[in-house]
């Protein structure tokens, strides 16, 4: 049984069981709700019923005949307006005929006819066993409860004109009232099954590669070596059921080490006393240990490669932290900011986003020396403390002021953790495993984007918005501790050679491509996505009425376009060199896909926004990455490739930190639909300038184009 | 290795328990409140309605003399109904209903800020309020020249309500558990048959390695099979076995030499004192 079907076996358990879990609760849960709402509901039909029984009983005793009411259904009408919970009123003769109905749902004639010939059969079964038949007695909830009736609940209430009953109330609620109320909830419980789909999968692969694949991969490698005569390594012991065999292993391999250094003493003591006899002995030896690799002073080395989805699953954790925040954090702030001016403008509700934004760009520089110096380890865990007290900080922020701060150290904390990560799969890949471990990497965030939104709405829906910034620094500490355990093996890496970044800045700056790229396709990217889909999508949506539970299923499916789509557009880009074209029609979808929320301002539009902005974006990002590898060919092969796509980032950071404020300034003068409008509009016209712009240069730069290197 | 899987399977299905619970609970109490609050206001609005008919009529609000009786007879439809009050515009209780249950368990009075508020109320809707101890539904009383004459108030027992929602918090937590530690079972035996042979794979690999330690002279693998791992095990044993025979061998060139190299240092004086012999 390989790895790879163990883990598809388990993955298809864990599956099996969150199902399990969640149709048992979901059916329970029903039916507590049922056993406890149906009697609330039955309440609230007796006390209508009562009250119109006692206006109709009114009426009657002016001696009109019960047929001959006039405006009774309007009556009707009226009172079920103000009560959703109820679907009809109806009034029968004691015959069972419909003299007087209103509602959108009625039961059938026959039934209603049925319910009222029961319901007085109930009331002489009163009278004969001598109860006194007192109105109050019969009004009481013990003797009127409602009784199932077709698709509904009906309390039938005898009408009376002195001591005759005359005819007999109907009032109904859907017997799916419960049903209802559950399923209003259904897809709340489909995004939760869908967020812990992708989190057992994020766990489940962790714990399947590191406690199984990783051992025995370690174990297989270290035994291979040994057959091929390599005595020098040793392997890490854990606490599980790979620890046994590689504890014996490493005994094994230590005594061989060992004997052979006894036997190099004796020789070496030989050497002395008769140098001789230790010239040919060290012949021999030689020919002995031939085919053999011992350890260096008998000192075995420990095999224990860097395990990259340690990074997956830290930056799954990290982003997921940061995330769970972002369908609500332009409502949080507009709480605050309110303090500040009301209405607040939204320039001033953008700034804790803006704020984050242009901190992480910022201090991404900062966060890069510090994992070159301490480690990606160290780095993380840092950097998970600065997030921790910062979003523990945003939670509890005193007013507007301070909540910008704990966003700015929020922020750098986020900047420590991403480049710690990323410089994890740098430092511990080759040049040619680097894009499937950046991949690794890439599916790790994409997964938390999806997540974290979605949680964060529910979160702040169900428990308010402290305490779903509580949670996320629960865990983002979770994720700095597990970084100890799973990024540790990363050694520092050898602080890379400085280059004058001056001639590197003035070499992208005269390439004419690399600036169209980043004017007419990187920025506008990170523009769009932070001014919508961070700033006006909660905003928007909030303005039409959504819940923050709905805020968060819209903004999730940019992650789930991105995460399903982009390595099928990086695919095909590669194989047919599409990347130009990817990025402006990338663009150009992004852009085309938010202009309608003007002019059709509901959530559905909002949401195709937010749909074709994830497409588009999965179709242009990674070939956007391609173009600048392309474009900068000559800058990274002087300068290299980490201070050129450094730039690259830091650029289209820095455009990302305008989109708030961009977004802010065109909603105060067109309100959030009419800059979701606008904003979209210049999506298309970047795209259009850049695809017309590489049209007429072309992608690959012709050699005369070249610029001649600088010197640096 | 199955504890730790099963753990991490354990906390997933707790994290969607957990959340399934909240958003069940939150659904459940929502709608809970909603069916009180609006039976509540429906009742008071009623109540409003056949009052502000006798104002209508011209009549002073404190000498409507059925008010009581009214009172009474509304409260009698819920047991939980602890007082309904009318109250003047000056805030001086006109008339009240007052349930057994005050006598044994009185409530804190009024908030009078908040009397105040319904009777500056323009609204025709109920308002409501809660305090630890109970539930309030107040509701202005407006004269047909659109004055407000005064006020009434309902206020409802909370520990009521508090209880079913503790009951259904609590009942929707049990189930949650029971499911969690059975799926939690049945987590564990799947996991654990599941990675049996894995486990089994590294035993025997492991119980060959110590044999090997233990006796060195014994031939490797006393197991059958040929995964890659077994496989890798024969061949890294196989060449430990060959360097131990190179070690053996080193040991005795290297006391070959040692003796050797005793002996040549005599060897001078040997012939010396063969030759003084001669």
């Amino acid at each position: 049984m390989t790895a790879s079907f163990r883990f598809t076996r388990l993955f298809a358990l864990t599956l099996s069981l969150i199902v399990i879990a969640l149709v048992s609760i979901s059916f329970y849960a029903a039916w507590v709700l049922e056993r406890s709402l149906i009697p609330q509901l039955d309440r609230k039909m007796l006390t209508v019923g009562v009250a119109v029984n006692a206006k109709l009983e009114r009426a009657l005793r002016y001696d009109i005949p019960l047929e001959h009411l006039p405006g009774v259904t309007d009556f009707f009408g009226t009172v079920l307006a103000a009560d959703p919970d109820l679907a009809y009123l109806v009034l029968t003769r004691h015959d069972g005929t419909v003299l007087h109905q209103y509602g959108t749902l009625l039961p059938r004639p026959e039934e209603l006819a049925r319910a009222t010939t029961a319901a007085l059969e109930t009331r002489s079964a009163f009278q004969g066993t001598a109860v006194a038949d007192s109105i109050e007695q019969q009004r009481s909830p013990q003797a009127l409860t409602a009784h199932p009736l077709g698709d509904f609940y009906d309390l039938a209430l005898p009408l009376r004109s002195g001591e005759t009953v005359l005819g007999v109330l109907h009032i109904g609620a859907n017997a799916n009232f419960v049903v209802q109320k559950i399923q209003e909830i259904l897809f709340d419980i489909a995004i939760v099954f869908v967020i812990a789909i992708l989190v057992a999968f994020e766990l489940l692969l962790l714990l399947v590669h590191h406690y199984l694949v990783a051992p025995i991969d370690r174990l297989e490698t270290v035994l291979r070596r040994i057959a091929d005569g390599d005595l020098s390594h040793t392997l890490p012991v854990s606490r599980d059921e790979t620890g046994w065999p590689a504890r014996l292993l490493n005994r094994l391999v230590e005594q061989l080490n060992v004997a052979q250094q006894r036997l190099l003493r004796q020789a070496a003591h030989l050497q002395g006393v008769a140098p001789a006899a230790a010239g040919r002995l060290s012949t021999n030896l030689g020919s002995l240990w031939r085919g053999f690799t011992l350890a260096p002073e008998g000192r075995p080395v420990l095999y224990q490669p860097a395990d990259l989805f340690g990074a997956r699953i830290a930056t799954f954790l990290f982003i997921f932290a940061a995330e769970l925040s972002q369908p609500f954090l332009p409502l949080y702030a507009r709480a605050y900011a309110t303090y500040l001016s009301n209405p607040p403008s939204p320039l001033l509700v953008s700034l804790p986003l803006t704020v984050f934004t242009l901190a992480a760009a910022l201090s991404m520089p900062l966060a890069g020396w510090r994992c070159e110096r301490a480690g990606s380890s160290r780095t993380f865990a840092e950097g998970a403390l600065l997030m921790t007290l910062g979003l523990i900080g945003a939670g509890l922020a005193f007013n507007f002021y301070d909540l910008l701060v704990w966003r700015a150290l929020t922020a750098v904390g986020y900047a420590f953790m991403y480049a710690a990560c990323q410089g994890y799969v740098v430092v511990n890949t080759s040049p040619q495993q680097r894009a499937s471990g950046s991949a690794l990497f890439v599916s790790g965030l994409m997964a938390a984007t999806i997540c974290g939104p979605a949680i964060g709405g529910i979160l702040a829906d169900r428990i308010g918005y402290t305490a779903t910034f509580g949670c996320a620094a629960m865990l983002a500490a979770g994720a700095g501790l597990m970084a100890f355990g799973l990024l540790r093996t990363a050694p520092p890496s050898t602080p890379a050679l400085r280059r004058s970044a001056h001639g590197m800045i003035r070499q992208l700056a005269g390439n004419s491509r690399f600036v169209l790229l980043m004017l007419f396709a990187a920025i506008p990217a990170k523009l769009l996505l932070n001014g919508f889909l961070f700033f006006l999508v909660p905003l928007t949506l909030n303005e039409f009425g959504d819940s923050r539970s709905e805020i968060g299923r819209v903004a999730m499916l940019y992650g789930l376009a991105a995460l399903f789509l982009g390595p099928l557009f990086a695919r095909l880009a590669d194989r047919f060199a599409l990347h130009g074209l990817l990025v402006g029609v990338g663009g150009l979808l992004a852009g085309i896909g938010l202009i309608p929320v003007f002019f059709f301002p509901t959530t559905t539009g909002v949401l195709v926004g937010v749909l074709l902005l994830g497409v588009g974006q999965a179709m242009s990002i990674s070939s956007q990455l391609a173009l600048v590898t392309g474009i900068g060919r000559s800058p990274i092969e002087q300068f290299g490739s980490g201070p050129v796509l450094g730039s690259y980032r830091l650029i289209e950071r820095l455009g990302g930190a305008c989109g708030p404020l961009f977004a802010a300034g065109l909603a105060a003068l067109f309100g959030y639909a009419g800059a979701v409008t606008i904003i979209g509009m210049l999506g298309v016209l970047t795209a259009t300038l850049f695809s017309v712009s590489f049209l007429v240069l072309g992608v690959e730069p012709e050699p005369d184009d070249e610029p001649p290197p600088v010197a640096s | 290795m199955s504890l730790k899987i099963t753990a991490t399977i354990t906390v997933l299905i707790a994290f969607v328990l957990g959340l399934a619970v909240l958003m069940n609970y939150a659904k459940f109490e929502r709608t809970f409140s909603n069916l009180t609050q609006s039976r509540l206001a429906f009742l008071i609005q009623d109540l409003r309605d056949t009052l502000e008919f006798g104002l209508d009529l011209g009549l002073d609000p404190a000498a409507m003399a059925n008010t009581a009786a009214i009172l009474t007879r509304e409260a009698t439809q819920d047991p939980h109904i602890l007082s309904i009050s009318v109250f003047d515009d000056q805030k001086r209780v006109l008339h009240q209903y007052q349930s057994d249950l005050l006598k044994h368990h009185p409530v804190a009075p009024l908030a009078s800020a908040w009397l105040a508020t319904v009777l500056q109320t323009i609204a025709k809707t109920p308002q409501h309020v809660s305090d630890s101890e109970t539930l309030m539904v107040g509701i202005p009383l407006v004269n047909n020249f659109g004055r407000t004459v005064g006020a009434l108030i309902l206020r409802y027992d909370r520990s009521f309500y508090d209880q079913e929602l503790q009951h259904t918090l609590f009942d929707l937590i049990r189930a949650a558990l029971l499911i969690l530690v059975a799926t939690s079972l049945a987590a564990w035996l799947s996991v654990w048959l599941l990675f049996r042979s894995a486990r089994r794979e590294l035993r025997q690999v492991g119980a060959a390695l110590e044999q090997f330690l233990e006796n060195r002279q014994v031939s490797a693998s006393p197991f059958e099979g040929d995964s890659a791992l077994k496989v890798l095990h024969v061949a890294a044993e196989q060449k430990s076995q060959e360097f131990q025979q190179r070690l053996v061998q080193a040991d005795r060139i290297l006391h070959l030499e040692q003796r050797l190299a005793e002996r040549i240092p005599s060897l001078p004086e040997e012939r010396q004192r063969d030759g003084e012999r001669q």
